[in-house]
């Protein structure tokens, strides 16, 4: 019995050794011989940001969603880089003469991955699908769109409850979904939407029902989403375009770098350390600046002591440092001079922007109903965990805050908790960190996510504005048709809202990227040489337009 | 015999129980709205109020609690609010990747442990002593995570020849499941290059999780073998001329492996405490990265779930220990274990 | 009379004197071990530079708000031996205030836990076999079968990241240790004859518990204390590896690691150099607590 356990354990330990010391020997990972039959796994492109990424786009909205949703699905109209829209799968459209109802007209030679024809009845089909569950993008149509239905095969009608100047701009986030595969894999077990049950929002977590570029080949949730090439693309092919496209969960900079040089990831996410970027560039990585369509906010809560009173929030709009922000911190960004990002349309080039005057923000602080108070001089910052350099802001901004005494607690948050904690006033921080780009370009968007009553509660404002006159302005402009007429609303917007000062507008997002020497990314080209290219979220990594040279890798 | 195991059979359903409640409480008493974060800030109110209905978010906590537990028996936790999908699901998903490291770690932990702490013991008062001795310090003075940085570095960076992130490499199909292990799996279905991989994936978290305990056991076992080989009945046996290596293993080891033993389950729980924080560094998808996601984004059912299912994890791991410890140790064996 | 009180003087005296040879011999046999002494120096090294930080550091100041873009990631050279990090501040001034953090972590979750757990076990230990020592028991079962590290974690999430939070968090499964270990000793101490014998002249359970079987289990106690402040010196730098400590602009060294490992390897002193402190610290704790166990073990 003894020997008998002694001989096992023996044998035993010898295994584990025999195995520790084989785990000890380096070995190569990945030989190229026992790879060889996924050699056109190699042609791939692989970015990794936020997580988890939603591929339905009736739920997801970050950006890794707004990826995934690009390369997977066809929206109705496209984005070009200059921010106007052009044709695609609604090949033309008129609108009304009272604006309010728009016609489409459906391309009849879109295939969905499952093979079929897109039909005028699927757009209709995914509008109201949007509408219904009322996540992701439905914000930007919730409200706006009345009726959404298609006379014929070929013909979609929209009606709107009001004029909505940008509409046509907007219908870049609408995806056409295929109706009869959504409708054969819904869950009818739940009546979350009656009789459309789950609307098929358990199946398309990890399937797709679209016509996009690419269609899904693994969803892995916590993970990574693999898309590989759909050849029957309407659009066709161009040569070495990546066969393969993965969105992975990778965020940690250090992962990110390490695989970066392991030529893991193609391209390295925005908003990493800048000595990340050094590193990349060392290695031989190309590394760009996308210009700024949105911009690095300080968003004031302007219903809680005592960022509540305005010229305690001007004293700290003085009393930061943007000077040394895009000296040191984000080396090659833009000031920003208010809340629309210079290259939008609507922006008023007139505002003189705030500056870093510690004497100036003394005076404004004298002039502020707490003056006398320093006992409020409390101010609380919640900054991105998601985003390392925004440390790097609020540690300047702390140390410039205590040369006028007040207090500045910092807190690292995840942006989930940064979403909770914006739900309501009491919970929302005096001032939060907070990286924002328009859904679609135009000054129209700022304002009516930012600083509208609508988008309080969310993330996207954290202001808690709530005027009323504000509210005004804003829908009176956006239902303006006239281009030019509604250029001049918007400027007036947002010289009123610079007034209020409910934000530090830090400065212009020009997010850095890096892309590897064997990928080709238009995108990328263009932000090298400074030629202003403009795209909304996720339409920059549109990996159709891409290359992948394996022989350069 | 029987009835001393059935009693502790007892014990562990209380604690079972207990585990629940402390779940529970510390899973809802978080501040802030899970339906909310769960739809995002842009859905309607109507829609959030529908979800925090439909998760009971609405009633008081001990109905809530009682909600919980019935369901939580028939191992319905609830979804996660991350992924959207049953936390069951998840957990099926990821726990084997995270045993599968365990594993391996707690392997190594113990076979390189024992055999430091014996050469430890043979060479006491030598150079090899005095370097095994450095060594079990360096482990014990650094969190598994600066390890994980450290080897991450050398191996994965500046020497590439370990991968630094995921389960297999890129290419690789996962193999069919059948434990969920990759490593298994891969072996099952006959495909050596997919274990390789799948193996090398493992080496540096492993490694990196293990440092802490190779140094605990090392220390352990040399310090009960040195006290050991000091009392009478050693001196007595090698005055009877027992040969050296027989009295090694035979006399000396076997009662000198309990202390070590015992302790083996703090290093496991020390294991898996660790992996919370370096499963996130290596991107390596199990359990404890999602448990690490769900805490920092207050995803109560899936902290729930989590928490529950490593304290089960970790209950059987001990009672594998108490049978283990019962079977070397004849006290403990004859009284059955008191407490 | 004032014979009695010279006898109980003389007596106070000579207990006096026979406790200061005993600390005497005790020094002694811990002086002997020289790995032991130097964990004491390192110890009190380290608890100098905590204390008298305003004094010791080249740029005390560099604790607190403050930035220095001109002097980001300067490597360790005269000016700053352990070089600056991603804003300029010097961190090896950073690393000393630091170190007043984990100490506080240390004596505080101590301080919280030992009364505590003591307690507990004295009171399961000494009435073994009825249900509140079962109950008692149970409790430490339920709060043990979760690593002490997860449910540090679980608690941080909810609670807001300050030092005492996380403190709690380390507290809240820790006292379980002390409980067990004093459980074990007072159920065999109880047989002692000395207790029985107290028993027998109707002391009262609380005089039994704390005057006849605490003094007995200081020795042990005291051990694991020395050998716990490097263990939740190590718990700790841990959670502010993940955000759940201190916040800044307060260092805490594990999230020094957390904030430098993004730099290496090109900055490598900013995660290195705190990483060095948190070894350098549990190490004397490690070794001063062998020393003092042996110094115990051997006296018996």
């Amino acid at each position: 019995m003894t020997r008998k356990t002694l001989t096992i354990m023996a044998m035993l330990l010898c295994t584990c050794l025999i195995i520790g010391l084989a785990g000890c020997t380096p070995k190569a990972p990945d030989p190229q011989g026992e790879l060889s039959a996924h050699d056109d796994m190699e042609s791939i492109i692989r970015f990794g940001r936020d997580w988890p990424t939603y591929i339905d786009p009736g739920v997801g909205s970050s950006y890794t969603c707004q990826v995934a949703h690009a390369n997977l699905y066809d929206p109705l109209v496209f984005p070009n880089t200059d921010g106007t829209v052009r044709p695609h799968v609604a090949s033309e459209w008129t609108v009304s003469e009272d604006g309010l109802t728009y016609t489409f007209k459906i391309r009849q030679d879109i295939k969905f991955h499952s093979g079929n024809l897109l039909k005028a009845s699927d757009v209709a089909f995914s509008m109201n699908r949007l509408l219904t569950i009322g996540e992701g993008f439905s914000h930007l149509y919730h409200g706006v769109v009345k009726e959404c239905y298609a006379p014929d095969d070929e013909t979609v009608v929209m009606e709107l409850n009001y004029t909505f100047g940008p509409f046509a701009n907007s219908l870049v986030r609408f995806y056409i979904l295929e109706e009869d595969l959504v409708m054969a894999n819904i869950d009818k077990s739940v009546d979350t939407y009656g009789e459309y049950g789950d609307y098929g929002k358990t199946w398309l977590l990890t399937n797709d029902a679209g016509s996009g570029p690419y269609k899904v080949k693994e969803v892995r949730l916590e993970e990574y989403v693999m898309g590989e090439r759909f050849d029957d693309y309407f659009l066709g092919w161009e040569e070495n375009a990546p066969k393969n496209f993965m969105v992975t969960n990778l965020n940690d900079p250090v992962a990110q770098r390490t695989a970066f040089a392991n030529k893991e990831l193609e391209i390295a996410r925005d908003n990493l350390p800048q000595e990340t970027y050094a590193e990349i560039e060392k290695m031989g990585g190309l590394v760009v600046t996308k210009s700024a369509t949105g911009g690095w906010n300080m968003m004031l809560n302007t219903k809680n002591a005592p960022t509540d009173c305005v010229y305690f929030r001007k004293a700290l709009a003085y009393a930061f440092d943007y000077d040394t922000l895009v000296a040191s911190i984000l080396p090659g960004s833009a000031k920003s001079t208010g809340p629309v990002a210079s290259v939008l349309f609507g922006k008023n080039h007139d505002l003189p922007g705030y500056e870093y005057n510690l004497d100036k923000a003394r005076e404004m602080l004298s002039k502020s109903k707490y003056a006398n108070d320093p006992d409020k001089w409390f101010v609380s910052l919640a900054w991105c965990a998601e985003v390392p350099e925004q440390e790097k802001m609020s540690l300047m901004f702390q140390a410039s805050l205590k040369e006028l005494g007040i207090t500045l607690e910092i807190t690292k948050t995840p942006f989930s908790v940064m979403t909770a904690n914006a739900q309501t006033i009491e919970t929302t921080p005096n001032a939060s960190i907070v990286l924002w780009s328009p859904s679609f370009l135009e000054a129209g968007d700022v304002f009516k996510s930012r600083y509208h009553s609508a988008s309080t509660g969310s993330w996207e404002q954290m202001e808690w504005l709530l005027d009323e006159e504000l509210d005004a302005m804003i829908d009176d402009a956006l239902s303006t048709v006239d281009n030019d007429e509604r250029g001049r609303k918007y400027r007036a917007i947002e010289e009123y809202i610079f007034d209020l000062c409910p934000t530090i507008w830090m400065c212009a997002n020009d997010s850095k990227f890096a892309v590897q020497p064997y990928v080709e990314w238009p995108i990328a080209t263009y932000y090298k040489e400074n030629v202003p290219a403009l795209m909304p979220g996720g339409f920059d990594l549109y990996f159709r337009d891409c290359k992948v040279f394996l022989d350069k890798k | 015999m029987i009835l001393t195991w059935l009693k502790r059979l007892g014990t562990y359903l209380f604690v079972l129980l207990g585990l629940s409640v402390l779940i529970f409480i510390i899973s809802r008493v978080a501040p802030g709205d899970p339906a909310r974060i769960a739809l995002g800030p842009r859905a309607p109110e109507s829609v959030v109020q529908a979800l925090r209905e439909k998760m009971n978010l609405d009633k008081p906590y001990v109905v809530q609690y009682f909600l919980w537990l019935n369901d939580a028996i028939r191992l319905d936790l609830g979804d996660s609010l991350q992924s959207r999908r049953p936390v069951i699901e998840d957990i099926k998903e990821y726990l084997p990747a995270t045993l599968e490291i365990v594993i391996i770690a707690g392997i190594w932990m113990i076979a390189w442990g024992l055999l430091l702490g014996i050469l430890a013991a043979k060479f006491t008062g030598t150079w090899l002593d005095g370097v095994i001795r450095v060594f079990s310090y360096l482990g014990v003075v650094a969190p598994a995570f600066v390890w994980s940085i450290i080897l991450m570095l050398v191996f994965a960076y500046v020497i590439p020849v370990f991968p630094s992130s995921g389960r297999i490499s890129l290419g690789m199909a996962p193999p069919p499941r059948v434990t969920g292990m990759y490593t298994i799996d891969y072996l099952l279905a006959g495909n050596f290059a997919g274990f390789k991989d799948a193996f090398v994936h493992l080496i540096l978290p492993a490694i990196g999780l293990t440092f802490g305990g190779i140094a605990q056991s090392a220390r352990i076992t040399r310090g009960t073998m040195v006290e050991n080989s000091r009392k009478d009945y050693i001196l007595a046996e090698r005055a009877y001329g027992i040969p050296e290596r027989k009295m090694l293993f035979k006399y000396l080891l076997k009662p000198s492996l309990i202390p070590t033993v015992s302790v083996t389950s703090l290093d496991i729980a020390s294991i898996f405490g660790g992996a919370f924080l370096v499963e996130q560094l290596y991107n390596y998808p199990g359990l404890a990265r999602y448990g690490m996601q769900a805490v920092l984004n207050k995803d109560l059912n899936a902290i729930a779930g989590v928490a529950m299912v490593l304290g089960c994890v970790f209950m059987i791991v001990n009672i594998i220990i108490d049978i283990i410890v019962a079977r070397l140790d004849p006290r403990v064996r004859m009284l059955g274990g008191e407490n | 009379m004032a014979n009695a009180n010279d006898k109980a003087n003389c007596q106070g005296t000579v207990v006096k004197r026979d406790k200061f040879i005993q600390l005497k011999r005790a020094w002694y046999k811990f002086s002997l071990n020289k790995t032991s002494v130097i964990g004491l120096v390192i110890v009190v090294a380290v608890a100098i530079c905590a204390i008298f930080q305003p004094w010791l550091a080249p740029y005390p100041h560099h604790a607190g708000e403050f930035v220095d873009f001109a002097n980001v990631n300067c490597p360790p050279c005269k000016e700053h031996w352990c070089g600056t990090d991603g804003v300029g501040r010097d961190i090896l001034s950073r690393i000393m205030y630091a170190f007043r953090g984990a100490f506080t972590l240390g004596l505080g979750c101590l301080a919280l836990v030992v009364p505590f757990g003591v307690v507990m076990g004295l009171i399961a230990g000494y009435h073994k076999g009825q249900w509140i020592s079962t109950f008692i028991m149970r409790v430490t079962d339920v709060f043990l079968s979760i690593p002490p590290l997860i449910m540090a974690l679980c608690v941080c999430a909810i609670l807001r990241p300050t030092l005492f939070n996380s403190l709690l968090a380390v507290s809240v499964s820790w006292w379980t240790w002390y409980c067990r270990l004093v459980y074990s000793m007072t159920s065999s101490l109880r047989n002692e004859m000395y207790v029985k014998s107290a028993e027998l002249t109707g002391a009262s359970t609380a005089h039994i518990l704390f005057r006849e079987i605490l003094p007995n289990c200081f020795g042990a106690v005291f051990t694991k204390m020395t050998l716990d402040m490097g263990w939740i010196i190590l718990t700790g730098a841990s959670l502010g590896f993940v955000g759940m400590g201190e916040q800044p602009p307060i260092p805490s060294l594990g999230t020094m690691v957390a904030d430098g490992a993004k730099y290496i390897p090109g900055q490598w002193w900013i995660s290195i150099c705190p990483a060095l402190a948190i070894m350098i610290i549990v190490l004397g704790f490690n070794l001063l607590g062998d020393g003092v166990k042996d110094m115990l073990s051997s006296e018996e």
